[in-house]
């Protein structure tokens, strides 16, 4: 009786031993085919994230060829004409009177040559590679506040460094939607924008004096809002919005590099 | 001469034949070194039969053919570690783990034909042989699975050969260990469990031999184009 039971432990053994290799091909394939997947959810991933970038690039393109129309028609044109018809001194005008004119003519084309200059550092995709996001948003601040149409006041907190390159050009993207927003719709007459860099952490808080909006009434529908907290999940960063009617709006994006996309990192020439 | 073509040396043959149509150096050292190994088995494979014949006719004058297969099993280490020293070295550097395998099987090797001589099979270098080769196949997988990229296992040469030798080399350390219960179990008038086992096993070892050098020789041509 022994021997016989001996002789089925015996088998049983010999079938798993046998069988023990099948399942361990089968366990190889199915994490491989996992693994397949995984791949595929990437590239898609990262596809997503050059076509977003791409989108912000364009958006960012067409900002500044609106900005740059608008102040040559507006203020280059306007100052250049007047210099003109300044120029057209009368034959019988004294040579005190015309020198006054030129003295003045001379003057306004400084100031249209400054304006010029303010304008080829207009913001783009170069200057924020250039100068980083600190700086590019110190000349926005600073055009913004020239015009007098809203006050902003910047404060840059802690070691600024640079978070790389597609990341500041969606961080940028961001601030730009929501000064856009904050100008179109909020009414607000004052905005605040921080830059808080920590060792492990990063904020950009945007904050307006504007009517502000409750959750189901948001601006377009908050098509606006909700591409902001896209772009930034493709970043790695987190976007919180708070706002309630009265009281103003304020966004803020976090990027932890604990939970950042590591494609997010890449540099400009070598991505797609 | 036809009753030599035994169920298993059929096999061998059929795959030794497919190893010649589809590996070429091109496919590298280690690819093309299966066809050199596959003659020394069929070699091995016939003169066995061959001299088992002559045993059973004659069991006072003749010696057993185990001589034969203990010969065999020093190529076998060679060409099979030399081949895994290949796979595994895509991803990791695997000579200090091969070297050190060839090492313990030559000691191993030593030990046994010291003991009792080459007329007696070496069970424990085989056994211990066969451990090695399931430790390193594993080890390929891990290696497979951790790499970033993805293989598509259908078609992987490596794939396949590693298969083969793990569902071999499971099964010849199970037969090993349980061989004196196996071979008293019949199946038919003429062969024990074992035999069959080691049927079932060979054909499992050279189909997926056969399919891995002709996906080889599938990726040998897509390279050349």
């Amino acid at each position: 009786m022994a021997n016989v039971d001996i002789k089925e432990i015996v088998l049983i053994a010999t079938v798993i031993f046998l069988l023990a290799p099948t399942f361990l091909v089968l366990y190889v394939n199915m994490y491989n085919q996992r693994k397949k997947k995984h791949i595929e959810e990437k590239a898609l991933l990262e596809s997503k994230f050059q076509q977003e970038l791409l989108k912000a690039q364009n958006e960012m393109q067409e900002q500044t060829l609106t900005h740059i129309s608008r102040e040559i028609h507006d203020n280059v044109t306007q100052v250049l004409s007047f210099v003109k018809l300044n120029l057209a001194i009368p034959a019988k005008a004294t040579r005190e009177q015309a020198e006054l004119k030129i003295g003045e003519s001379r003057n306004l084309i400084a100031q249209v040559i400054n304006d010029l200059r303010d304008l080829s550092k207009s913001l783009s995709y170069d200057h924020i590679v250039q100068l980083g996001l600190v700086k590019t948003i110190e000349i926005e601040v600073g055009r913004i506040n020239k015009s007098g149409i809203i006050a902003i006041e910047l404060a840059v907190g802690g070691d600024a460094h640079n978070l790389g390159e597609q990341r500041e050009l969606v961080l940028f993207r961001i601030f730009q939607e929501a000064l856009n927003n904050a100008l179109k719709h909020s009414g607000a007459k004052q905005l605040k924008v921080s830059l808080d860099y920590f060792e492990h952490l990063f904020n950009l808080t945007i904050h307006d004096n504007g009517v502000g909006f409750s959750a189901g009434e948001a601006p377009n529908g908050g098509s606006g809002l909700k591409n902001m907290v896209n772009r930034a999940a493709l970043i790695g960063a987190a976007a919180v919005i708070d706002s309630a009617p009265g009281k103003g709006c304020c966004i803020k994006i976090s990027i932890d590099p604990l939970t950042q996309y590591t494609h997010a990192n890449r540099n400009h020439n070598s991505a797609g | 001469m036809l009753r030599y073509l035994t169920l298993n040396i059929s096999v061998e043959l059929i795959c030794l034949i497919i190893a010649i149509v589809c590996l070429n150096k091109k496919a590298g050292k280690a690819w093309f070194s299966m066809v050199p190994l596959l003659i020394i088995i069929c070699i091995a494979e016939i003169s066995g039969k061959y001299l088992k014949t002559i045993y059973l006719q004659d069991t006072v004058h003749n010696l057993p053919n185990s001589w034969i297969y203990n010969l065999l099993l020093i190529f076998q280490a060679l060409f099979i570690s030399l081949h895994f020293k290949y796979l595994i070295g895509n991803y990791v550097n695997s000579k200090p783990l091969i070297i050190s395998g060839l090492a313990l099987t030559a000691l191993l090797y030593f030990y046994e034909s010291l003991d009792h001589g080459l007329y007696k099979y070496h069970n424990l270098t085989n056994t211990t042989l066969s451990i090695q080769f399931i430790i390193y196949s594993l080890y390929y997988f891990y290696n497979l699975l951790k790499d970033d990229s993805y293989v598509n296992l259908r078609y992987s040469a490596g794939f396949w050969w590693v298969t083969g030798i793990l569902f071999f080399c499971f099964g010849s350390v199970i037969s090993s260990l349980f061989y004196y219960k196996l071979s008293v179990i019949l199946i038919t008038t003429k062969g024990s469990l074992t035999a069959y086992i080691y049927y079932a096993l060979n054909i499992i070892l050279y189909s997926c031999w056969s399919y891995s050098f002709i996906c080889k020789k599938w990726q040998t041509s897509i390279l050349k184009k």
